[in-house]
């Protein structure tokens, strides 16, 4: 579970994120929606301590980001869009194994977790050879395998369909769903409207670094029709501050 | 815990391997450079060696006891030329002697003597005879100096007796070929070392940006100092990798030719190379990965590496120039040129253990400290979200 309590970011002169507070709980996906620069990524790669906060902080799982940043680092998958961000000279098996060894899995549970996830992925044809050889679905998949291969709780996806086809994106979104019925806790950031809708049980509309607001898909559905769903959460992504 | 560090060693090597052109450059081509190298110049110092078993001189003077000497000699013909500087010129003959006027009384009376020896210098074959010359004026020096000749005769007796025994210079089994390599080994070594290393620790850290595993990396729960220890082992050990190939391939061809034993190849400078070549290794490393941390791809840091390059390069440049007999404390600390003088020492035939020391010392504070400049980079933000 994630709670975000009050964090800004700047960097230098630009102001990237403010005061952003949010909980997400296991078993739920937050869906972060927002145009390029909105601050989505800055948010993600502050909860996957790659970046410090300039003020505020945030707990996962109840261990705090900044004073337990490798704690907090072993409880985070990953996973981008259009980069797959894989080895080339090495097999699928060889990239899981290096992220789980890195992640500071025993031996046995790496054979374990891999022999779960070839099953899981229908990896065997091809888990021999490097990843060079690899088809772009075959290697999003792996990309995939790589993000949970230390079988984090929280899930973090950035734009994950962006750059791939529609059969791959459905692959990752489909992925999604699942890791939020196995009860891990998701944050999925993407600029769109329609998989944002369809995917996420909370949305926060991120502009300018503000959250402009934070509401739950099924109770909008059951008070307005899809067109006016879209015209309210249309009129906060494009809003250009919160008080006006 | 050298343990994360180590995994990231051991899979850096395993791509490394896995490309055959690292392979190819990075340990095929250093163990068969060198042997390539000799071969041909064998080839082209097999005509020079003609010129030195047969030497065709001219002297100034021919009334003198360096003339008998000459004729003495088996593997000298004197020539009598008109025109010394143009039968230079066109090869007519390889070397023209100009001696004393009064060579003999100088002798006799005990004074010092000089030979002037002029040659084509822009003639390799005429390069190798001069330094048969200087192995024959040698040997007429020991015949004939302070000797106390009481008279002329027993200056000329002593001539005569000369033809009993022999010159060494030319056909001692140690080549020109040789000689010359043994002078350029340490610097194909040395570059090869630098090139291993530095461009293994770029391609360690900037392909991690290009092909977008960088912050994948940085995200596990891996401490980053870890993950820089690990890709510095793994770019020294490609360094070492290399310049290890150049030696072996050199000390073979050696080997196999036959020519090892009487090649004068000290062992202790050999050994004081390899030595050094890990320290070199290390410290290129530590550099070029500090760099490719900082940069945003390869190119950039490319152009930082040139740069950064000529800085390391200079001072190493200036020993060459040093003497490096009197070096002090001061300059063994200075990066580059410690090293420089380390190398030319053991090249002399100077196998000092406390230099080597005290560089090893200086090089290992070095690359300790351009280690934890990289560990900086590495935490910082702006550096690893350039954009
Ligand atoms: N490393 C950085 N240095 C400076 N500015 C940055 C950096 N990363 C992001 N920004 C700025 O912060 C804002 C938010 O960027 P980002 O989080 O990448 O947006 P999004 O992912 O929603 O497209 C943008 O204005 C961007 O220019
Ligand atoms: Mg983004």
């Amino acid at each position: 579970m994630i709670k975000i309590l009050n964090i800004s970011k700047s960097f230098k002169n630009i102001e990237a994120l403010k005061d952003i507070t949010l909980e997400v709980n296991d078993g739920e996906i937050l869906g972060l929606l927002g145009e390029n620069g909105a601050g989505k990524s800055t948010l993600l790669r502050i909860i996957s301590t790659m970046l410090k906060p300039s003020s505020g902080t945030a707990l996962i799982n109840g261990l705090d980001l900044i004073s337990n940043s490798e704690e907090v680092r072993k409880n985070i998958g990953i996973l981008f869009g259009s980069e797959v961000g894989l080895y080339d000279r090495l097999t699928p098996k060889e990239n899981l194994e290096y992220f789980a060894r890195l992640n500071g899995m025993s031996k046995d549970d790496i054979n374990l977790r891999i022999e779960f996830l070839i099953e899981e992925f229908d990896f065997k044809k091809y888990f021999q050879r490097p990843c060079m050889e690899l088809s772009k679905g075959m290697k999003q998949k792996v990309a995939i395998a790589r993000a949970i291969v230390h079988n984090p709780s929280v899930m973090l996806f950035d734009e994950p369909e962006s750059g791939l086809d529609f059969k791959a994106s459905r692959t990752v979104l489909e992925f999604m769903e699942k890791c939020k019925l196995e009860g891990k806790c998701v944050i999925f950031s993407s600029h769109s409207l329609e998989n944002i809708k369809n995917y996420s049980d909370k949305i926060a509309v991120l502009s300018k670094g503000q959250i402009m607001n934070i509401f739950s898909v099924k109770k909008y559905r059951a008070k307005y029709n899809e067109r006016q769903i879209n015209d309210i959460i249309l009129n906060w992504v494009c809003k250009e501050d919160k008080n006006d | 815990m050298i343990k994360y560090s180590l995994i990231v060693f051991f899979k850096e090597m395993k791509c490394i391997f896995r490309d055959k052109k690292t392979f190819i450059i990075g340990v095929l081509i250093p163990l068969i450079l060198m042997p390539a190298m000799i071969a041909l110049t064998d080839f082209s110092f097999n005509k020079n060696k003609n010129a030195a078993d047969n030497l065709i001189i001219s002297i100034s003077n021919t009334d003198n006891s360096f003339y008998k000497f000459c004729h003495r000699c088996k593997g000298i013909t004197v020539k009598d030329v008109k025109d010394a500087p143009s039968a230079i010129k066109n090869g007519e003959i390889a070397i023209y002697v100009l001696i004393d006027q009064d060579l003999d009384q100088k002798i006799l009376s005990g004074e010092p003597f000089k030979f002037n020896i002029d040659y084509n210098q822009s003639s390799l074959s005429s390069v190798a005879a001069t330094r048969a010359m200087a192995q024959y004026e040698l040997d007429f020096r020991n015949l004939v100096m302070n000797k106390n000749f009481s008279s002329l005769e027993e200056l000329n007796q002593a001539i005569s007796e000369y033809s009993n025994f022999k010159t060494e210079s030319t056909d001692s089994s140690i080549s020109n070929s040789l000689l010359y390599l043994v002078l350029i080994a340490p610097l194909m070594i040395m570059i090869y070392c630098f090139v291993g290393s530095s461009s293994t620790a770029l391609e360690l850290s900037t392909g991690e940006k290009e092909r977008s595993t960088w912050e994948p990396l940085l995200s596990t729960g891996i401490s980053r100092r870890f993950i820089i220890v690990g890709k510095l082992l793994a770019a020294t050990f490609t360094g070492f990798m290399s310049t290890l190939s150049t030696i072996i391939g050199f000390l073979g061809y050696l080997y196999f030719e036959g020519t090892l034993k009487s090649s004068g190849i000290s062992w202790a400078g050999m050994i004081i190379l390899i030595i050094i070549s890990l320290f070199i290794s290390a410290f290129i490393s530590s550099i070029s990965l500090a760099l490719g941390i900082y940069s945003k791809s390869n190119k950039e840091a490319q152009t930082y590496f040139v740069p950064v390059l000529a800085f390391i390069v200079a001072p190493g440049y200036m020993a060459t120039s040093m003497d490096v007999r009197n070096v002090g404390l001061f300059e063994l600390s200075i990066p580059m040129l410690n090293i420089v003088c380390v190398i030319k020492e053991s090249l002399i035939g100077v196998s000092n253990c406390f230099h080597l020391f005290v560089v090893s010392l200086w090089v290992v504070i070095y690359t300790f400290i351009v280690y934890k400049i990289a560990c900086r980079l590495i935490e910082k933000e702006s550096i690893i979200f350039k954009n």
